[in-house]
């Protein structure tokens, strides 16, 4: 059931990846701009169904929990960690904790650290909640993911897509530096998925 | 279909002979040629099978490829986020029914419904999203995607209802005629070019097109068509000219696609055809040709298309 709605979202969105530079086989963070509701089930999809098959993306629990089908394809199908947007007072846990929960038992994540999607598109900063998860786990692997063209497939607002191409590019991992604060460290991350953005629609062939 | 095969095995023998003896610094034009020459007996086998199964099944064939070739136009395009409904109806709506209306026979309505009742439509569901930044460009964009990729296209599966006059030889083998003389075209022009091309013709448009090739290559296209003619209503001198037509609008129709593509910074329309590019990239020289070829045709060998829709249409009316 996984693999044929994979297959589909590649066949529908053109978008898949041969292989991953950097992947250790377990505690992979990859981090990529959000445009779309499309972008955690598009990457999912797109990796290789070994990489597929131990990585959970991250989501927002108000919309993946709302009624029986998107929760059965959340939990079920992409197994997906939810995050409650708005902090509740009586939930006294981080609220990244079932990140942390999920890195700890081994499992890779999919990330968005601008926190919400942009109407236009346009990469915004970087929230500090990624840096929490480098801080926590340093031996995990950070690998930027650049999306184009999906907020075009389906923008914000909008319930029925376009069957555009979309692009996928999968970069290599963050380099370890010692010392870096909060700041530097999301500045370097945004802009590693920065680099996959810029307008070169040439294609390598 | 016969001296297609013996063409495809040629070119694989060619290839696989090429591959062994190639040096290293051909080797990446080597494996470009080969990958070429098994994407096409891909498509050779797809269409010809569709042929055989009759004119419903060229019809899906034709819309699928219609539907690949403007995806990969729209998406090389900048369209801004208040077209997103008007794309919509454009995939989803207009481009299949307009296949609907090439596979009821509707004559009529087929050959005007997108430069009249498309054309209309898409600026006024656009004006709806009250955007006015670049709405002459983006609505001219998208009608010319539709124009290309649909439109003209769509030509080709109604070469299959055409009444013709005195011809007992069926209409799958017209409309072969025509893709393989305008695919031939493409190919010879690219062998021909390879093997002594030195004149740039447009450097600018498409480095690769020369003088001797476009020459090599229409002239080499007219001898096939005139060996294809038995399977046509035409006597060879008329294969001959409408080959030639077919090869010039052909050339010129893939010249401006070239120029589109590059004015969008592209290099390729898409990845899907192993070695060749996107849809697009594989049925330029089809586009411009396909209704030139089609009129021309329904004129001199047609016996008139009927305009009024078909008689069930009349039915669900109760007339």
């Amino acid at each position: 059931m996984a693999d044929l709605l994979a297959m589909l979202v590649r066949l529908a969105t053109g978008v898949s990846v041969r292989e991953v530079a950097g992947w250790t086989g377990k505690s992979c963070v990859f981090f990529a701009n959000h445009a779309s509701n499309l972008d955690a089930l598009v990457i999912w999809a797109a990796l290789p169904k070994e990489i597929r098959e131990q990585t959970s993306p991250v989501a927002a629990r108000d919309y993946w929990a709302k009624n029986a089908i998107r929760r059965w394809i959340s939990g079920k199908i992409f197994k997906a960690i939810l995050l409650n947007r708005k902090g509740r007072p009586e939930d006294r846990s981080h609220p990244l904790q079932g990140v942390f929960d999920a890195l700890e038992s081994g499992r890779s994540i999919i990330i968005f650290p601008e926190g919400t999607r942009n109407p236009e598109g346009a990469l915004q900063n970087f929230k500090p909640g990624i840096f929490h998860v480098r801080q926590r786990f340093p031996a995990s692997v950070m690998i930027p993911i650049s999306l184009q063209n999906l907020n075009r497939i389906l923008p914000k607002g909008q319930w029925l897509p376009v069957p555009l191409i979309g692009r996928i590019t999968v970069h290599p991992p963050l380099e370890e530096i010692a010392d870096e604060n909060c700041g530097e460290f999301l500045v370097r991350a945004r802009a590693a998925v920065a680099m996959g953005l810029q307008k070169d629609k040439c294609n390598e062939s | 279909m016969v001296g297609v095969l013996a063409l495809l095995v040629a070119a694989s023998i060619a290839g696989a002979v090429m591959a062994r003896r190639a040096g290293p610094e051909k080797k990446a034009s080597v494996a470009n040629f080969n990958a070429r020459t098994k994407s096409w007996w891909v498509m050779v086998g797809i269409f010809a099978v569709t042929l055989y199964l009759g004119h419903w099944t060229t019809v899906v064939l034709f819309c699928l490829l219609s539907f690949c070739a403007l995806r990969e136009f729209i998406t090389l395009n900048e369209t801004r986020n208040c077209d997103h409904v008007v794309l919509f109806w454009c995939f989803f709506v207009i481009l299949p029914l307009q296949y609907f209306l090439v596979g009821i026979e509707w004559y009529g309505l087929a050959s005007i419904f997108i430069p009249v009742y498309a054309f209309i439509f898409i600026p006024i569901r656009k004006v709806m999203s009250g955007e006015t930044k670049d709405f002459l460009a983006t609505t001219a964009k998208i009608q010319w995607g539709m124009l290309t990729c649909v439109y003209f296209v769509s030509h080709m599966p109604m070469i299959m209802t055409l009444p013709i006059k005195d011809w007992s030889g069926g209409n799958g083998p017209l409309l072969f005629f025509f893709v393989a003389t305008a695919q031939a075209s493409d190919v010879f022009q690219y062998c021909w070019g390879k093997l002594m091309g030195k004149r740039k013709i447009a450097p600018k448009l498409s480095p690769n097109k020369t003088v001797e090739g476009a020459l090599g290559g229409i002239a080499t296209t007219l001898l096939l068509a005139v060996g294809m003619s038995f399977v046509t209503p035409f006597n060879p001198w008329q294969a001959a000219l409408m080959a030639l037509v077919i090869c010039l609008a052909g050339f010129f129709g893939g010249l401006v696609m070239s120029a589109i593509k590059r004015d969008l910074g592209a290099k390729d329309w898409g990845n899907s055809i192993a070695g060749h590019g996107g849809v697009m990239d594989r049925i330029d020289s089809l586009c411009f040709a396909a209704p030139l070829f089609f009129h021309l045709t329904s004129f001199y060998f047609g016996t008139g298309m009927d305009p009024k829709p078909p008689d069930w249409i009349f039915s669900l009316f109760g007339k």
